[in-house]
């Protein structure tokens, strides 16, 4: 997977670098508009992440630009301002997602594939599958080593972003937005709450554990240790 | 300095209705000047003529009794009486050839005008006509008349005093519009001054108000006119304007407060781990408290950013058609979990639709955040219940009682304040936003939300929201 990433401070432009090489991703760095757009068009890319305040040529043109040329690379915006505005603004001239700094880097991650997925066209799958559990999105069977776990709603929910995410680690925020639709973190610890409850019925009795806690960061569900 | 003065005050409103005023107050006194001027001279010119056709007549009778000799003396006597630098006779025949006059050696220059000849001969009426001749002080009036058959008069009369009135009429305008020009500007500026003084009173407190003291407000005179309209707009103006400012005074106190504690506690742990020789487990914990707590500075700023912005009305709301009964089944669902932790009774008693027109994330948080506090202060075994009651004609009622610390008298006007937490909650995580943050947004949505609470019985809070009437009222 080949990523180009338009950022001009160089402070972010780095950590996402970093992050993104660390995920397997092949990185391309510019850090103005003009020479964005030039590498836009003469490179291939699978997805694109942009700054909208950019020397030369800002964010929202440098869209504008690359989708003139009728390239359909999916697009994530970076924008300091978190205005409706200019949410409503960057979607309009082409970018595909919004992104307000600060983020965090596994947001950024989860979208970026989340994107690159939906433009390579592949079909949504019926099961999901992760070491010994499998969930059947059809008939919402959810089964671990061939034990039937019986789960509520929203703790289905919960493990099938696991498990689509799986290897990845989701942040609380992440949960809250993409599983509940909840865009903001509540004092009261809503998430971990329900994390424990699946931990209880998923990871209990078994050798080995599915779901992990990064401290500071989020959850992860992946098989190794 | 003083030209610099002159200059600015040029700018001045006073300045310029001084000059408005003057320059009106000359213009319809040169128009009554003028009409004036007319009026005289046309009284003048008409009584020349009169005496002029006057010695005509007595000519003409003259030479009806008398015969011509006997006018040919009249004329000379006549002349020689009034003063023969005054008047002049000519006796012309028909075709205008003169053979007799008073003494003319002072009257060479005057001709006997052809035109004037004929046009009496053709119209049979007396002839005026004015000249004014350049080497002469005086114009000269004429008048051609027949006196009898085929002999016809040209008389001349000097014109003295219509120009001595033209001299002093002159004198007197040019004395009157001087001293009328500086009375008016004297009047104007007095008139313009005392109207304004008003508003430089206005303008001297603002003055102040912009070198510090907020404090100040603008004197008002009762009087009801414009410039006591002006002074209470003011006014209300700077109330609202200090109030704002104090809020932000105390809020930016307070924030600075919130904010030391947790950039403290990043700081503190990164010098820690610097300088005693941490292990990599060591740098791991940094890390993660560092994200936690860059994490709660965050949610801290983006919260008070959506208040105020809520508050400023700068935040149009994206408000829909949307139902509150689903967002709060759904928020109990969610803390239903952490309820549990707890062993509180989270009771839902929401039934079927209550349609409301809002927005639908901020009206989510609103709900989420009610739910929030009241599972934090209600201790272990307590409960918690949330009812939403749409049987009010027009407002959709949400009501969040719990069965915590409660609030005392004291603090229960102050919770909705930002950053104001009571001193038994400060032991508890959280920003001391969620409240304020609640009434920010129900009063975005034109309701409001009230507490009632018995300190250690817990508390009751209560959002009221308009309802949305699903049928459209029939409006002709």
């Amino acid at each position: 997977m080949r990523v180009l990433l338009v950022e001009d401070d160089s402070k972010i432009a780095s950590f996402i670098i970093k992050g993104l090489k660390a995920e397997g991703f092949a990185v391309d760095h510019e850090d103005n508009g003009e020479d964005g757009l030039h590498m836009a068009l003469t490179e291939p890319y699978d997805a694109a992440v942009i700054d909208i305040m950019l020397p030369k040529m800002d964010g929202l043109s440098l869209v504008e630009n690359i989708r003139r040329e009728k390239l359909k690379t999916p697009i994530i915006i970076l924008s300091a301002k978190g205005e409706v505005d200019d949410r409503v603004k960057g979607l309009q001239t082409g970018a595909d997602d919004y992104l307000t700094k600060p983020f965090a880097f596994s947001e950024l991650l989860a979208r970026l594939q989340a994107l690159i997925r939906r433009s390579s066209d592949v079909a949504e799958p019926t099961k999901l599958k992760v070491g010994d559990i499998s969930m059947n999105l059809i008939t919402r069977e959810v089964v671990r080593a061939g034990q039937k776990v019986d789960l509520q709603p929203l703790e289905f929910s919960l493990l099938e972003y696991l498990l689509r995410n799986a290897g990845r680690v989701v942040s609380k925020t992440m949960i809250m937005e993409h599983v509940w639709d909840y865009y903001f973190d509540p004092q009261t610890n809503v998430v971990e709450s329900r994390i424990y409850k699946l931990r209880e019925k998923i990871d209990k009795g078994f050798s080995t554990k599915m779901i992990h806690t990064v401290r500071g960061v989020g959850y992860v569900l992946k098989e190794d240790q | 300095m003083f030209l610099k003065k002159i200059n600015n005050a040029r700018h001045t409103l006073a300045f310029r209705l001084t000059l408005w005023y003057a320059g009106i107050f000359m213009l319809t006194s040169c128009v009554a000047f003028f009409f004036f001027y007319f009026l005289i001279t046309s009284v003048i010119q008409d009584r020349t003529d009169q005496d002029l056709l006057g010695e005509a007549r007595a000519l003409s009778s003259i030479l009806k009794l008398q015969g011509i000799e006997a006018v040919k003396r009249q004329i000379i006597f006549e002349a020689q009486a009034a003063g023969e630098k005054k008047i002049f006779f000519r006796l012309l025949s028909f075709d205008g050839q003169e053979f007799s006059s008073s003494n003319m050696s002072y009257w060479l220059d005057i001709d006997v005008g052809k035109p004037a000849i004929n046009q009496l001969i053709r119209e049979k009426r007396p002839v005026f006509n004015t000249i004014s001749l350049p080497d002469r002080k005086h114009r000269i009036r004429i008048l051609y008349v027949h006196i009898g058959r085929n002999i016809i008069s040209q008389l001349g009369q000097s014109m003295e005093s219509y120009t001595r009135f033209i001299e002093a009429f002159r004198k007197i305008f040019v004395l009157t519009m001087a001293s009328l020009f500086i009375f008016a500007v004297i009047i104007g500026w007095f008139m313009a001054r005392r109207a304004l003084a008003g508003v430089e009173t206005v303008t001297q407190t603002a003055r102040h108000i912009s070198e510090g003291s907020l404090n100040e407000r603008v004197p008002v005179k009762k009087n009801q006119d414009e410039i006591d309209q002006l002074a209470i707009t003011f006014n209300q103006m700077l109330d609202r304007i200090q109030t704002l400012v104090t809020g932000i005074r105390e809020m930016s106190d307070n924030i600075a407060h919130d904010l030391k504690s947790p950039i403290t506690r990043i700081r503190g742990l990164s010098e820690v781990s610097m300088t005693t020789g941490a292990s990599e487990k060591d740098y791991e914990n940094l890390a993660a408290s560092t994200i936690e707590e860059c994490d709660r500075l965050l949610d801290m700023i983006n919260t008070m950013l959506v208040i105020s912005k809520t508050e400023a009305g700068v935040n149009q709301l994206d408000a829909v058609k949307m139902d509150i009964g689903a967002v709060v089944r759904d928020a109990c669902d969610l803390f239903r979990a952490p309820a549990e932790d707890k062993n509180i009774k989270l009771n839902c008693d929401v039934a079927g639709q209550s349609k409301i027109f809002g927005d639908h994330r901020l009206i989510q948080r609103m709900v989420a955040n009610l739910l929030d506090n009241a599972i934090k202060y209600t201790p272990a075994d307590g409960s918690v219940d949330v009812r939403v009651d749409a049987d009010k004609h027009d407002t959709v009622s949400l009501t969040v009682r719990d069965t915590g610390i409660g609030i005392s008298d004291t603090d229960r006007t102050r919770i909705f304040e930002r950053f104001y937490r009571c001193d038994p909650s400060r032991s508890e995580a959280g920003i001391g936003l969620g409240l304020s943050f609640a009434r920010a947004i129900a009063r975005a949505h034109e309701g409001d939300i009230t507490v009632t609470s018995a300190l250690g019985e817990g508390s009751t809070f209560t959002i009221t929201l308009p309802k949305l009437i699903s049928k459209p009222s029939s409006l002709g």
